[in-house]
């Protein structure tokens, strides 16, 4: 099942928090989840060649979480998609699940690969890319990553092999909330731009909303410049959705039990 | 050793498209025939090794074969995570082919020694281990590669190790072999140390000492089964390697001489943990470290003797 242009996306979206804050009962990184589930949601139901019937194809399109502790927002697509049995969402972070709080390797089809390392996931989107090119696929890969992920050493490698291969079937995203797990980036790398950087590295650069689905679906959708691999920088809010959970840090690591649980379903409710 | 890698992997570059060599930055003028072929298949990443093992997952995701080069540690340690996780964990069949091993870099002093890649590399599931001792066995190593269906490390010294001419290299990599009778005992030993071994043997058969040589081009998975029926016997048991103890060889042999309970005398050869304080040539270093062939047939000797 896939998600067209003719649902209702506001409900879908906020379904899709929903089981966020439900799983979330048992884990931290709500905040992490809810502020990259648009994104993955538009990739997933508007943009990429995926479905439940091509899932085994190595010639369609692909994603990869690589900001892996994001996983809440990925299983709550993938079930709402048709890629999951939804009744696997409870079982999230449950002794004997295949759902763990970082993605396990070779258990779901359309989870690419485990992830919850940070720095590794582009560099395996450029070589899939490449693969791709050499076996003359039309597959489009995306990656997400976190602004905080972009710390790591390993993923100005993987940018660098990506531009210097001209990967143009390549698109990271940066889930660009501007927090990371300690503090805001703006305060660990003060003089880093990160928009700058992937330039300099001779990426094709855009930023756009992170939280508009059609807007997302548009920008995401859209082909690359010939020869170049492009990042969207996707304006986001950690904690989306849930007021008392936005642009807060606490959220990255509190389970949401009791009060605040009932308190959050309560303000997706009534957006 | 590295110029049998390169001969036998461009006769599968020529075979096998999914075949894509990876560099990084390393092997100047090698991979030339590589490149004349296809220039499409052959990658070099940059000195960006960790970059580089991601990269090589992402083209076995693909459904390509790579094959990736460099000096030993930067093969291995500097990109250890990318191995572990995007290689063993996320099971992407991929060769990493570690250039100068052991104190193949003598005198590059230790930032470029390779002694404890082995027990690193080796504690990560899904890995296969190789560790050639010969041209002859590299070549066997890479034929291999197309049916592996998880990641390989492949162990390789420089350029100056000789054949080693016996009948054993023709039969394969996947089991261990014996060399000789162990009328008295046996040597365990992996990779290109066994031309030294090999020299110490005819030490001791000069002096009446007869050990077999057991000769492990695989090392993981890990030959117990052959290795237990071997010391059976009861006879000594020296192990021999190119690399520091903790997680070794001799650790693994030794735990299986303890759990035999056949009272085998076992001693253990390996590289001190220490770095060397000055510059050295390997034949120095392998002095140094206790591994030259004087050492071992005197290391032996003792075992049987009860010295």
């Amino acid at each position: 099942m896939t998600v067209g242009e003719n649902v209702d996306h506001a409900a879908v979206l906020s379904s899709l928090r929903r089981d966020i804050i439900t799983m979330a009962e048992r884990s931290g990184h709500v905040a992490v989840a809810l502020s990259c589930v648009d994104i993955i949601a538009a990739l997933y139901f508007r943009v990429m060649n995926l479905s439940p019937d091509n899932v085994t194809a190595v010639d369609r399109d692909h994603f990869i979480l690589s900001k892996g502790h994001g996983c809440m927002a990925l299983y709550a697509v993938l079930a709402r998609g048709g890629f999951l049995d939804p009744r696997q969402l409870e079982t999230y972070a449950r002794s004997g699940s295949l759902l763990a709080e970082h993605p396990l390797a070779g258990k779901i089809p359309a989870i690419e690969c485990a992830t919850g390392t940070l720095g590794h996931g582009l560099a395996i989107a450029a070589g899939m890319a490449h693969g791709a090119q050499l076996r003359h696929f039309d597959s489009r890969i995306f990656v997400l990553l976190g602004d905080g992920e972009c710390d790591e050493g390993s993923v100005w490698e993987g940018a660098a092999l990506a531009a210097n291969k001209s990967l143009d079937n390549l698109v990271a995203i940066v889930d660009w909330n501007g927090i990371q797990a300690c503090a805001p980036c703006a305060e660990v790398s003060p003089r880093i731009h990160l928009p700058t950087c992937w330039e300099a590295f001779g990426w094709e650069v855009e930023e756009t909303d992170g939280h508009d689905y059609e807007g997302l679906a548009k920008v995401l959708g859209r082909p690359n410049a010939p020869g170049r691999p492009r990042v969207v920088f996707c304006r986001t809010v950690k904690g989306k959705g849930v007021d008392f959970m936005e642009e807060n840090l606490e959220w990255h690591y509190r389970p949401v039990r009791g009060q605040d649980r009932a308190a959050a379903l309560g303000r997706l409710a009534d957006a | 050793m590295r110029d049998a890698f390169f001969c036998e992997l461009l006769t599968l570059f020529k075979e096998d498209e999914r075949v894509v060599f990876l560099t990084g930055d390393l092997g100047y003028k090698l991979f030339d025939p590589l490149r004349d072929h296809d220039p499409s298949r052959v990658i070099n990443c940059g000195i960006r090794e960790a970059g580089m093992i991601g990269y090589a997952a992402g083209l076995a995701k693909s459904g390509m074969l790579p094959f990736v080069y460099s000096i030993v540690p930067f093969a291995t340690l500097r990109c250890l995570e990318q191995i572990k996780i995007d290689l063993c964990y996320n099971r992407n069949r991929v060769v990493i082919v570690g250039v100068g091993g052991g104190f193949a870099y003598g005198p590059n002093a230790s930032t470029h020694h390779g002694v404890e890649d082995l027990g690193i590399v080796g504690t990560l599931p899904g890995m296969t281990v190789w560790t050639p001792a010969d041209p002859r066995e590299v070549r066997r190593c890479v034929c291999a590669a197309p049916a592996l269906s998880g990641p390989a490390y492949l162990r390789l010294g420089r350029n100056q190790e000789p054949t080693i001419h016996d009948v054993h290299a023709a039969i394969g990599i996947d089991k261990p072999f014996l060399i000789g009778e162990p009328k008295d005992g046996v040597i365990v030993t992996c990779g290109f140390i066994l031309h030294e071994v090999l020299q110490a043997v005819k030490v001791l058969n000069d002096n009446g000492i007869r050990p077999a040589v057991l000769r492990l081009a695989t090392l993981r998975p890990f030959p117990d089964a052959e290795i237990r029926e071997l010391i059976e016997s009861g006879k000594p048991v020296l192990t021999v390697e190119e690399h520091v103890a903790p997680g070794g060889l001799g650790q693994q042999v030794a735990v299986l001489v303890a759990e035999g309970g056949r009272g085998n005398r076992f001693g253990t050869l390996s590289i001190p943990l220490s770095f060397p304080e000055t510059c050295m040539s390997r034949e120095t270093l392998m002095t140094w470290a206790g591994l030259d062939r004087e050492a071992i047939a005197a290391a032996f000797t003792r075992l049987t003797t009860g010295g």
